[in-house]
């Protein structure tokens, strides 16, 4: 049931039922004078397998379709479905835990800990079956191109770049089903950014997880499967 | 139990903070720990203020026996009794303290000799009690001295007629038939003047004054031949407890001259500020630890509300309300044992202080109840513990609260 699909970059997997599908989706926020109406009406599905971007200018209401879609907050109207299951029905909380990671925009890491606490802490919160918890956060800070020395420093004394990196490999290490992301790639360099993208499109592409990015880069669109714009409350998809 | 590691390594990267919510737990420790030393002292020192001053009842009546006396003694709430019986018995070969005044010429016709007070335990008389009279030699009567020929008698006499702790004495009856030797056990000082101003026939000079255990006066053919006691004082604990004895008394012995005096002064004047400085302990106890309870909830409010991004960060990633609570109670009371640790060891320091403060020490007290003895119990620091914890977790919980009503969103996202 989705507004529009885009068809220059076709799913992974045509058939497959919907992750998460958003229906009549609207979201008002209330001030001490106003109504702000941010989202109004919105079908969409997500699906496995496939690497989306959501493009959209200041205020277009991103960062509210994240949160709605993440679990963060609850609609206004209409409802979030994962895997044909109302969020209400799941809870907002297990459904964080157990099915979705979030990499937001301020990074939002643990200042008390170093860079590799800081993922195995996700780890064991989302109950992560690994072993070596803290080989696996290594091995993961290593892909997002944090080096050994620096995963052991605290997060504090990391540039917001390797901060946005630690983010990035906490949200990968919870091995979720949707993994969304808030311009997951707007402190990095090119090559880091680079790297990054070929992460998320490998996590869709070869561990048929579903990938979405909100972002203001034009050049990560162009690396995704899919992407959205919204507009004035309004989503349309190419 | 994830939480109790956070909780660790938030405590070791926050070193300043917990180091200052340490030092306020330890301030908020020691105080409680002072006030209950105050209150436990306090309470200690009323207790022997009780033990040793209590109330005294005096009772006369027409029908009061020694035996009388004895049953009336054993009414709850009577700790000790003296039954007192005075007679005039004669010095033998002995020499009385005497006024220096002339005897006036209309006085009535001189008992030449001592005042023998007859009882069964001198430390009960209100001028012991009280420590108007003090024993200078030699050791006060008990009830054991009943039935032995023993006596305490006054510092001047005793000087007057060369005796000390040991010596015999010799009474006779006032018509000389009976006769007996007595042994000095102890020697007394009244405080005041041994031989006032103006004239008084020597049995009624407090210099004169004999005591002797109640059989005495029978030996030596004084008082009634009913066994009428002049009057019994009986040692209670409290006031309070004298209502139940008055109406005992006034069963067993009848209305007929009857009289029923309850001498509470001394043990108002003891017990009274005690009980004041308790109570005062009691509050300060209680307004400490609302004081700290305020402090610490608002140290802890505003660290949650600076830890709003972690909080959300946990949130986010699904982590339950409860747990972040725990966290918090974690870092809380993992500073509040060492407090009460330190709180402990500083106790002895804080016991000093507070002895100061003690009414134990006034004059009025005299030599009458020893210093207060300030001691920490087991007791003492699980009341610490206790409250310490209640505290922790009132600050902690209540604005935990606010956690409860948190939601990530709200805390994690721009607005767009």
């Amino acid at each position: 049931m989705t507004d529009a699909v885009s068809t220059d970059k076709p799913p992974a997997a045509e058939t497959a039922p919907p992750v998460l599908k958003l229906t009549g989706l609207s979201h008002t926020y209330t001030g001490q004078r106003r109504r702000t109406t941010v989202l109004k009406q919105i079908d969409y599905s997500f699906e496995r397998g496939v690497f989306y971007t959501i493009l959209g200018p200041s205020g277009s209401g991103k960062t509210t379709l994240l949160s709605l879609a993440s679990g963060l907050d609850r609609p206004t109207a209409g409802t979030v479905a994962f895997d044909g299951v109302d969020l209400e029905e799941i809870g907002l909380g297990r459904y964080r835990n157990r099915h979705v990671a979030t990499v937001f925009q301020q990074y939002n890491l643990l200042t008390y800990m170093t860079a590799v606490q800081n993922v195995t802490t996700a780890m064991e919160i989302t109950k992560v079956r690994a072993r070596h918890k803290k080989a696996r956060a290594l091995e993961l800070l290593e892909q997002v191109g944090l080096d050994r020395h620096h995963a052991t420093r605290n997060v504090l004394r990391l540039s917001g770049g390797q901060q946005q990196r630690v983010a990035i490999a906490r949200a990968l290490a919870c091995d979720v089903d949707i993994l969304f992301a808030d311009e997951p790639t707007g402190n990095l360099d090119e090559d880091t950014a680079e790297g990054i993208i070929r992460i998320f499109r490998d996590l869709a592409h070869e561990r048929n997880k579903c990938v979405v990015v909100v972002t203001h880069s034009q050049q990560l669109a162009a690396r995704s499967d899919r992407t959205l714009t919204l507009r004035r409350g309004k989503v349309s998809s190419r | 139990m994830n939480f109790v590691k956070r909780a660790g390594l938030s405590l070791v990267a926050r070193k300043g903070k917990t180091a200052l919510l340490l030092g306020i737990f330890l301030v908020v420790c020691v105080l409680l720990l002072g006030g209950f030393l105050l209150e436990g002292a306090t309470a200690r020192q009323e207790a022997e203020a009780q033990r040793r001053i209590g109330v005294d009842v005096t009772v006369r009546a027409d029908r009061l026996t020694a035996e009388r006396a004895g049953r009336l003694a054993k009414v709850p709430g009577v700790q000790r009794y003296n039954p007192l019986l005075r007679g005039v018995p004669r010095l033998q070969g002995g020499k009385l303290v005497r006024s220096d005044a002339p005897r006036p010429p209309d006085s009535r016709p001189e008992r030449d000799g001592p005042r023998l007070i007859g009882l069964r335990d001198s430390e009960l008389l209100l001028d012991f009690a009280t420590g108007r009279s003090t024993l200078v030699e030699g050791r006060p009567l008990t009830p054991q001295d009943a039935g032995h020929d023993r006596v305490l008698i006054g510092a001047q006499l005793a000087e007057l007629n060369g005796l000390a702790a040991g010596d015999l004495i010799t009474l006779a009856s006032p018509d000389g038939k009976h006769r007996r030797a007595y042994e000095v056990v102890g020697v007394h000082r009244d405080g005041r003047a041994p031989v006032p101003d103006g004239w008084l026939e020597p049995s009624e000079l407090p210099a004169n004054q004999i005591y002797a255990p109640l059989g005495a006066l029978a030996d030596l053919g004084l008082g009634s031949p009913d066994g009428r006691l002049d009057e019994a004082v009986f040692r209670l604990g409290s006031p309070e407890q004298a209502e139940q004895l008055h109406a005992a008394a006034q069963r067993l012995l009848g209305d007929a001259d009857f009289r029923f005096d309850v001498n509470d002064k001394a043990y108002r004047d003891q017990v009274q500020p005690l009980r004041r400085v308790g109570a005062f302990a009691g509050t300060l106890v209680w307004l400490i630890a609302g004081a700290g309870t305020v402090v610490l909830g608002l140290i802890v409010a505003l660290t949650i509300r600076e830890r709003r991004d972690e909080l959300g960060m946990l949130l986010s990633l699904g982590e339950r309300k409860w747990k972040l609570i725990g966290q918090h109670t974690v870092e809380v009371a993992a500073v509040a044992l060492p407090a009460l640790a330190l709180a402990a060891l500083a106790g002895a320091a804080c016991a000093g202080t507070v002895s100061e403060l003690l009414p134990g020490h006034t004059a009025s007290a005299g030599a009458l109840l020893p210093a207060p003895e300030l001691r920490l119990t087991a007791a003492d620091l699980g009341r610490v513990a206790g409250l310490g914890v209640g505290i922790a977790l009132v600050s902690t919980v209540l604005p935990g609260i606010g956690i409860l009503r948190l939601h990530p969103r709200s805390i994690l996202a721009a607005t767009d």
